[in-house]
């Protein structure tokens, strides 16, 4: 089995990443850099994986462009000087964020799965106001509208990087994998996955932060990039680890998130003792 | 730069790490989003924690950005304890001054006084969530641990201290009699001093 996945991985390298100067190395083209990969890592050779099944990926709603474009409350709708006032006033006119995540999920789904630093730079615009000299990748990666609405302005086109090897971790898309007592057993089913992130949820007593109120459970179960396990777990109860995945450059990012189906974090467990 | 002003430019920045850690800052906790960070007036240590930071969709077509932040006062040695797993992090709130802030939309609401904790409690990590395996977080809080802690060696060298307040008033008061006595023309025997002709006489003695 040990030596089928080494096997595997081998092909990936030979036959998916482009040759390194140094043999120890190859370069996996991903749709924004070229990722240098030890393939000889003692640590991470055997934590690397191809195909892996009920990975977790939160939603972060701060890039949804959508929610973007709704027009900030005026400050003369906001008069009085008590913040509590203010929010008890707000809470009565509030809508659930539920729906518009909802509807908007066919057109803002490329933008929930990009890698971390890309997302980043989608952030500073929809959180910060970068409207000028945004980076040239993020061209194919926000809508056509979007850009024209905003009047962004880019910097020109630059050579593909190449990221050192030490770096590869700030340039993937984070996923997250669920594990009930032991890393043996992965939690496979969405009640299980569902009832851990409600008790990380519970404990930290989240009721208002939105970041990971959204996730999405699926599966890469075709060769479409690598997918590395960070070294030590991400927590230890409940048990979870942190995986980084590249995707290869041509591999259209929708086979990857026609896998995956968006799940809500159920509120009520914040009410109740687990 | 002011506090108050240090807060609201943090404020504007909450989901950019890089921003946020350049004004005195240093984020601990960070789940998907900064959720705690330490601030500092020199040597006086605040530690903020995250209450709200999400966006309020309204019936009336708009949005409002609501972020609001628990502030409470702090020491080195709490934060060194508090980031070594030693105590809870709703600990770090019970019976200190606090206060919440906030900004919802463009506007920043002043300042409120926190009465205690249940004013708080629904919104800060329950008891027994402290800085373990058992909590999810992107930060390595030994490395912020010992950035916190030699900043705060740079900060205590140009800081005067309660000892060393102290110690100015002793050498005020003692300045104070000196002069007196110098005023009463007795300085030889204030400092002991010896005039020329007795330096004379010791010469002589010991030839």
């Amino acid at each position: 089995m040990r030596g089928k996945k080494v096997e595997k991985l081998q092909e990936f390298y030979i036959n998916k990443c482009e040759s390194h100067s140094s043999e120890d190395f190859v370069l996996l083209k991903t749709d924004f850099e070229k990722i240098e990969i030890h393939i000889n890592d003692n640590v991470y050779s055997k934590i690397r994986y191809l195909k892996l099944n009920n990975l977790v990926r939160f939603l972060n709603p701060k890039v949804n462009l959508k929610i973007h474009s709704v027009p900030q409350i005026s400050n003369d709708d906001l008069d009085m000087e008590d913040i509590d006032s203010a929010l008890a006033e707000l809470s009565e006119l509030e809508l659930s964020s539920e729906e518009i995540i909802k509807d908007s999920l066919e057109e803002m789904i490329p933008l929930y799965f990009l890698p971390s630093h890309i997302e980043k730079k989608v952030k500073d615009i929809t959180c910060g106001n970068k409207r000028r000299k945004i980076d040239a990748r993020l061209r194919k990666v926000l809508p056509q509208n979007f850009i024209n609405e905003l009047e962004l302005n880019f910097k020109p086109d630059v050579d593909v990087d190449i990221v050192e090897y030490d770096f590869r971790a700030k340039h993937s898309m984070s996923f997250f994998k669920f594990y009930n007592d032991d890393e043996h057993t992965e939690c496979g089913t969405f009640v299980e996955i569902e009832k851990k992130i409600n008790e990380v949820k519970y404990r930290l007593n989240l009721n208002y932060v939105e970041s990971i109120d959204h996730y999405f459970i699926g599966d890469i179960n075709v060769e479409v990039g690598l997918i590395e396990r960070d070294e030590h777990e991400h927590n230890d109860d409940p048990l979870y680890y942190h995986f980084n995945f590249w995707k290869l450059s041509d591999i259209d990012l929708s086979i990857i998130f026609n896998n995956f189906n968006l799940y809500p974090f159920n509120k009520e467990v914040l009410k109740v003792e687990l | 730069m002011s506090f108050e002003k240090n807060l609201e430019n943090i404020f504007g920045n909450m989901n950019n790490l890089e921003i946020i850690n350049g004004y005195n800052c240093h984020v601990l906790l960070d789940i998907s989003e900064p959720l705690m960070f330490t601030l500092n007036e020199l040597n006086q240590y605040y530690l903020a924690y995250t209450l709200q930071n999400r966006t309020a969709l309204l019936k009336n077509g708009t949005k409002a950005d609501v972020v609001e932040v628990l502030i409470a006062n702090t020491t080195i040695s709490e934060l060194k304890m508090l980031l070594e797993g030693e105590i809870d992090i709703k600990d770090m709130f019970l019976n200190k001054n606090m206060s919440r802030i906030g900004k919802i939309g463009n506007k920043i609401f002043p300042r409120k006084d926190v009465n205690g904790i249940e004013e708080v409690e629904n919104k800060i990590p329950k008891t027994g969530v402290r800085f373990d395996r058992t909590l999810p977080n992107k930060i390595n809080v030994k490395k912020a641990l010992r950035l916190i802690e030699s900043e705060a060696k740079i900060y205590d060298s140009f800081a005067i201290s309660e000892e060393a307040k102290f110690q100015k008033e002793v050498i005020r008061i003692e300045l104070k009699s000196l002069n007196k006595k110098k005023n009463n023309l007795n300085l030889e025997s204030y400092f002991n001093l010896k005039t020329f002709d007795d330096i004379r006489i010791e010469v002589k003695d010991e030839s």
